[in-house]
């Protein structure tokens, strides 16, 4: 038969059948689902394992369209592996106002990769749904995936509604003979309700979705979400359990052949120190092994399995565990050590340490910390002893630095017999920090010519390095004048040069530019600002109404400026000293004229830390005061 | 169609590999590292050869594209040296086993790489199974897109990677561009050759678009139609602000086919009507462009009975118009709703009724496009009496400005009507993305001309709307507190362009969005204060000036010693960036339509204050830039008032003139600088005495 003719009769076939929608699709409306643009009337996800890694899960959506606005929001997805778990059945029931159903197979919903990028070839796969224009205003969607899971990671499920949510309803059943382990991220979900056979439910009414718009800097939200495995997963209850698993998968790949050991011996060769060999190992793997994450295995325990470190030391190319495996092996080849830590990235407050999991994001390294510095970021080990932290994946941040984005959390410790639950170091503000010495002649029509040198230590010089490193030379000089436009008039003639020392973990520019710094006020009066640089910097207001935390690095500005006064100018107005010291910000502004010299020193530190609401906003109207303060000016008058 | 340059589609379908008995010829290997040729390039393209073969065309397009790479930076250069790619030709069809791929990778050590299909990655990228097409293209169902993917792995700093690629592409474009130039590679030597075809059914043309930006000899054959291209030293594309599409500024080869026959639906126009390329070079379009407007116009009992609705009580030409105009627009964008969230849909048909696009919702299988309601708008004018004929405009943002040297049809994309109003033709532009009135058209076919779609070579000038058309106002009123806090309301008050731009980002969208789509733009010029829209009115009405209501909470604003308070009364703009970069400029500026700021301002001083007298800049009026400030005090209610006028009518500015316009712009931004003092008549101000959290 030819492929027209199969169109055809599948075109007619929606219109020859009498659809009917299921009975769970026609909960009814009440008055506040009207409200908004799009509601869903109920969510139900029911989760039945059949063993330990193994479950069918049913997930049904009914919505109601109310305003054309909302169309956007009628759409239905679920994300699964293409090798490991199978979609039973994908269907859906558009229903107009007057009843009428239509009535949406398989073939109605789009199939497609869920990452298209570069860095990224995985086999996670997504289908979706866009109602589009069959559903009708006031009709309503009902959609329903059925798909198996086979994976020991937890099921999990977020109940913090996208669009406003009348009713949603959790069920999990465990496997035959088995109960569960649950997690809750928020005390704002009450406690599942146990159904007598080891499974539980979970049940909320009319919630609203809460806009991204308002959240603050470094925001955490506190997505809410339940997470959900059988008592007998091979995650096991207890972290060293978690440990033991990871490290068996992960473990089981660090092999190092002989060549892979003459690589380790080479890259070592002309190092004189246990440090300077490890150095030379993290600095080959962080910049050499470019990312990438391909996954060729297909079993439920592939996403965690690293390639073999020859492999990935010949294809220069790999993603954070094969990375983090590699520098293991590589060390472990010139006779030190190293473990694998799994940690979750970008979000400390992920893991709750009473909830033993594997659901972590990311992947780095402990080194035994024999004979560091002792400022370099550490965690405890236990009985491995203190061990170095370092993120191989980071191409920038040197070793004796943490990634800014991996720490502060938790972190899981990958050893057949010592694994456990870590706390991952937070840098304090004099391993992080930007500091600015100025020297400059001021004339008396107000013009400054100057010369600064900026150090950016720590993840301040691993960030501002990696901003320079991808941008053209060009472009760094506009960029930098945009800067001191913000705090000089008219920057002109900025001529740079810059230097990264990763043994320091500092990036140094040495900077001269010429400005209008001297601002006239009339009547023989000028005002001369002596803050033209990067100060204590701002926070963004806290308005939203979201459930989470304010995650803040550490920050230390420190910024003298030694300014030459023109002849025949006297001071007029100095600004007072501002001191103030507090438990988590600290900042100095002295102001001083010696010798037809303006000596200006701004010292600005804060302490990092999770900042609930009040604190925050308290910190952030005290940035504004810092602000105020660095940027009084002097006034000078001419004799 | 403008497709992609061609070194992008080299990068993509450099994953597309599939069997063939062609050998692999690679070039002798390289000798000694050269000096590099861009310190700040990630990689440098020692030789780049193009060969496309359009001898077959327009069943075939044979393509073959080897380049040879010295990668200095493996991890900035990852673009260059993954691909990946959803494989589906300009014709919808999928390439699979067409594309044969093969890299030789050669580290500095000498060892030396070869990959190929073992090397390549497939997965199904989407499949749509039977309910039919996508997106409207392909109909014929059971699509999988397959994606493939290279990464050549084991890159050293300092290795050479080769990539060849070859292909046959069936029933390909008419118009192809070839952008020689990218970002991340400066190419040490550039080969090209192009064959066109010699089918005298085809008329072709060929255009070296930015050659000036490269060194390069090109040498070209009539007869036998092929064209060789010879550059040294092509330099990488760099970023620049205002520098408008890359086709603008890169050195592009276009090469374009007309059909010379058209095949139409119609029942009232001759299919046979044979197009004559030798006539005024644009006039073989406007010919074809004629026949499908008159193919496609025959008014129906609907449309009649639509159009009299519509214009009803209508006392003027110009009032029907406007209706018409209106109506239509609103129906296009009721359509483009309902496409974006149609989903998929067959589309097996065009229109050949305006029925089809009155009632697109019961019209599911009809390809519908913008030009249809430009057509609808003219047949309704029409009917309501009035004398018509379709504009076919070139859009700025896609090809950069118009020159009706390069013949290319596809560079006039945009399908506009123009009526007849008296003695005045005025344009309908119901199909842009924003609401327009009658008788304006989006800016990005503004200030060029339009091809008239009549059976001869007729442009008509597209002038741009002055810069007082296109007004961004804002006034505020405010008070300033002693301890340097200002607090007020304004009004941010847009028409013409600048409306428009706002207007088409608020379509659509929730109560949410629209709020933060108003205030990010006055937080942005505001920087340190809060912001709260307080009223958003007329986003939907390009009659009335669109207007938002907010409120100001601006700590800080002025710099307060023990006594004086020093601020700027110029709110609005002095904290803003100069719109240029500072470093020299490598392509021509492009601004998007010409507009005139102004800012009103009336700020009452603290009690116990006194101003100082303030002198305002100097003004600038360069015909095409203008710039006034004024302040004025009111010393008896204590009040300043600052006025800014800013009004820009250039649109293109070559870059050799860059400096020249940045030194206006320094000019604006010292007096945007401008401060003022206001003293204090009393006792000197206590300091701070706030904690520290």
């Amino acid at each position: 038969m030819k492929r027209g003719a199969w169109l055809v009769w599948a075109a007619f076939v929606p219109a020859a059948a009498a659809a009917s929608a299921p009975d769970w699709a026609l909960v009814p409306a009440d008055a506040d689902s009207k409200t908004a643009a799009f509601a869903i009337l109920t969510h139900q996800e029911s989760v039945q394992y059949s063993g330990t890694a193994e479950a069918q899960i049913r997930e049904r959506w009914v919505g109601l369209l109310n305003q054309e606005r909302g169309r956007d929001y009628a759409k239905f997805s679920i994300e699964f592996n293409a090798d490991t778990d199978k979609v039973l059945s994908a269907q859906a029931w558009v229903i107009d106002g007057s009843g009428k159903v239509q009535e949406l197979g398989r073939e109605a919903f789009l199939d497609a990769a869920a990452d298209q990028d570069h860095m990224y070839w995985t086999h996670e796969r997504i289908l979706h749904l866009a109602t589009g224009d069959r559903l009708k205003l006031n009709g309503r969607v009902a959609v329903e995936f059925v798909h198996t899971q086979n994976s020991f990671f937890d099921w999990k499920t977020y109940l913090s509604p996208a669009v406003h949510t009348m009713s949603q309803t959790v069920q999990v059943e465990p496997p035959p003979g088995d109960t569960l382990r649950w997690h809750a991220s928020s005390g704002q979900i009450k406690p599942p309700n146990p159904d007598g056979s080891g499974g539980l439910v979970w049940t909320d009414q009319s919630r609203n979705s809460t806009p991204f718009d308002g959240e603050p800097t470094g925001f955490l939200r506190n997505f809410l979400w339940l997470q959900v495995r059988p008592s007998r997963s091979p995650v096991g209850g207890a972290w060293a359990d978690a440990s033991r698993l990871a490290d068996s998968i992960i473990g089981g790949q660090m092999v190092c052949p002989p060549a892979l050991q003459a690589r380790a011996r080479d890259l070592t060769a002309t190092a004189t120190t246990r440090w300077n060999r490890v150095r030379a190992l993290t600095e080959w793997v962080q910049k050499r092994v470019v990312y990438l994450e391909l996954s060729t295995d297909t079993d439920s325990y592939a996403g965690m399995r690293p390639h073999l470190p020859a492999e990935v030391a010949a294809n220069l190319c790999g993603d954070c565990k094969d990375k983090a495996a590699l520098l293991v092996t590589l060390l472990r080849a010139i006779g030190d050590d190293g473990r694998v830590l799994l940690v979750n990235q970008g979000d400390p407050t992920a893991i709750d340490p009473n909830f033993p999991t594997l659901d972590f994001n990311h992947a780095i390294v402990a080194i035994p910390d024999s004979g560091a510095p002792p400022d370099w970021p550490r965690i405890d080990a236990g009985p491995l002893g203190r061990m170095v932290v370092f993120d191989p994946t980071d191409s920038v941040t040197p070793l004796g630095v943490l990634s800014a984005a991996d720490q502060g959390g938790w972190t899981l410790l990958l050893d057949p017999s010592a694994g456990r639950l870590a706390q991952l170091p937070q840098a304090p503000g004099d391993q992080t920090e930007i500091v600015t010495e100025v020297q400059a002649q001021l004339d008396g029509d107000g013009g400054i010519k100057v010369e600064c040198n900026r150090r950016f230590t720590g993840t301040a010089g691993a960030g501002a390095y990696a901003e320079r490193r991808d941008l053209r030379q060009d472009t760094v000089t506009d960029n930098w004048l945009a800067i001191l436009r913000r705090f000089v008039p008219a920057p002109q003639n900025l001529a740079w040069t810059d230097q990264w020392l990763p043994d320091a973990a500092q990036y140094r520019m040495h900077q001269t530019f010429s400005a209008q710094a001297g601002r006239p006020l009339g009547s023989g009066l000028m005002a001369l600002s002596p803050q033209f640089s990067l100060g204590a910097s701002t926070l963004q207001e806290w308005r939203t109404e979201a459930e989470g935390t304010a995650w803040i690095e550490a920050r230390h500005f420190k910024y003298h400026a030694e300014i030459k006064l023109p002849a025949g100018w006297s001071i007029d107005e100095l600004p007072d000293d501002w001191i103030r010291h507090g438990s988590t910000v600290n900042c100095e502004v002295h102001y001083q004229v010696k010798d037809g010299t303006l000596d200006f020193d701004s010292d600005f530190s804060l302490k990092p830390g999770f900042y609930a609401k009040s604190p925050y906003e308290a910190i952030r109207r005290f940035l504004l005061k810092v602000t105020e303060a660095e940027h009084r000016p002097v006034v000078l008058r001419k004799a | 169609m403008i497709r992609l340059p061609r070194l992008l589609i080299s990068a993509a379908f450099a994953l597309l590999a599939a069997e063939s008995s062609r050998a692999v010829d690679w070039q002798p290997l390289p000798t000694a590292p050269e000096p590099r040729l861009d310190n700040d390039a990630p990689a440098e393209a020692l030789f780049h050869i193009i060969g496309i073969d359009d001898g077959r065309f327009p069943y075939e397009r044979q393509v073959h594209d080897y380049v040879r790479y010295r990668i200095y930076d493996p991890e900035r250069a990852v673009e260059l040296t993954r691909v990946a790619l959803p494989q589906v030709a300009f014709n919808g069809d999928e390439m699979t086993d067409k594309v044969k791929l093969d890299a030789r990778l050669i580290l500095p050590n000498g060892t030396i790489h070869l990959f190929g299909k073992k090397d390549i990655r497939e997965r199904t990228d989407l499949n749509i199974s039977k309910s039919g097409g996508f997106l409207g293209l392909f109909a014929d169902g059971s699509i999988d897109y397959k994606e493939r993917f290279l990464a050549v792995t084991g890159i050293e700093p300092g290795s050479v990677l080769e990539i060849q690629f070859s292909y046959e592409e069936d029933w390909p474009s008419k118009l192809e561009t070839i952008q020689f130039q990218q970002k991340l590679a400066p190419i040490r030597d550039l080969q090209f050759n192009y064959q066109a075809t010699t089918e005298g059914y085809w008329n072709f043309r060929q255009f070296f678009l930015n050659r000036s930006a490269v060194h390069c000899e090109t040498s070209s054959d009539p007869k036998t139609r092929t064209i060789t291209i010879h550059g040294t030293n092509v330099p990488a594309l760099v970023d620049e602000p205002y520098s408008g599409p890359a086709i603008s500024y890169a050195a592009t080869f276009v090469a374009s086919y007309e059909s010379q026959r058209l095949q139409l639906n119609s029942r009232a126009v001759d299919e046979d009507f044979k197009l004559d390329p030798t006539r005024y070079p644009w006039s073989p379009y406007a010919t074809a462009m004629y026949l499908i407007d008159r193919d496609h116009n025959h008014p129906t009992h609907s449309l009649r009975v639509q159009t009299e609705a519509i214009t009803a009580g209508a006392q003027t030409d110009e009032d029907k118009a406007r209706r018409i105009h209106d109506w239509v627009q609103k129906l296009y964008r009721r359509y483009a709703t309902w496409n974006d969230n149609s989903g998929i849909r067959r589309t097996d048909r065009g229109t050949d009724s305006p029925d089809d696009v009155i009632h697109f919702e019961d019209h599911r299988n009809v390809r519908i496009y913008p030009s249809d309601f430009a057509m609808l708008d003219q047949m309704m004018n029409e009917t309501a009496g009035l004398e018509t004929d379709i504009a076919l405009l070139p859009n700025r943002s896609v090809s950069g400005p118009f020159n009706p040297g390069i013949v290319a049809w596809d560079l006039l994309p945009d399908w506009v009507d123009r009526v007849k109003i008296g003695d005045t033709w005025r344009f309908s532009d119901p199909t842009s993305n924003s609401f327009l009135s009658f008788g304006d058209v989006r800016w990005q076919c503004e200030s060029q001309v339009g091809l008239l779609a009549k059976p001869n070579q007729t442009f008509v000038p597209v002038t741009p709307a002055g810069a007082k058309a296109s007004l961004d106002d804002l006034i505020g009123t405010y008070t300033l507190s002693a301890d340097g806090t200002l607090d007020g309301t304004g009004i941010r008050r847009m028409t013409g362009h600048v409306a428009e731009a706002v207007r088409a980002g608020l379509i659509d969208q929730d109560d949410a969005t629209r709020d933060e789509r108003c205030r990010e733009p006055i937080e942005q010029l505001l920087r340190g204060a809060t912001i709260k829209v307080t009223d958003i009115a007329n986003s939907d009405d390009p009659y009335k000036p669109m207007q938002i209501k907010f409120s100001v909470h601006w700590p800080g604003f002025a710099e307060v010693t023990k006594s004086r308070l020093i601020f700027h009364p110029g709110l609005y703009h002095f904290q803003q960036p100069a719109p240029l970069g500072t470093t020299e400029r490598h392509y021509n500026i492009q601004f998007p339509y010409c507009h005139y700021d102004r800012d009103r301002a009336i700020i009452q001083l603290p009690a116990g204050f006194a101003l100082r007298p303030v002198t305002a800049p100097d003004p600038l009026d360069a015909s095409v830039i203008t710039y006034k400030t004024s302040v004025t005090a009111d010393s008896a209610s204590n009040r300043l008032h600052y006025a800014r006028d800013y009004s820009c009518s250039l649109l293109t500015v070559r870059a050799g003139r860059a400096a020249d316009l940045r030194g206006a712009y320094d000019q604006i931004a010292t007096g945007d600088q401008l401060e003022a003092v206001a003293e204090r008549k009393g006792a000197a101000r206590a300091v701070d005495s706030g904690d520290a959290p």
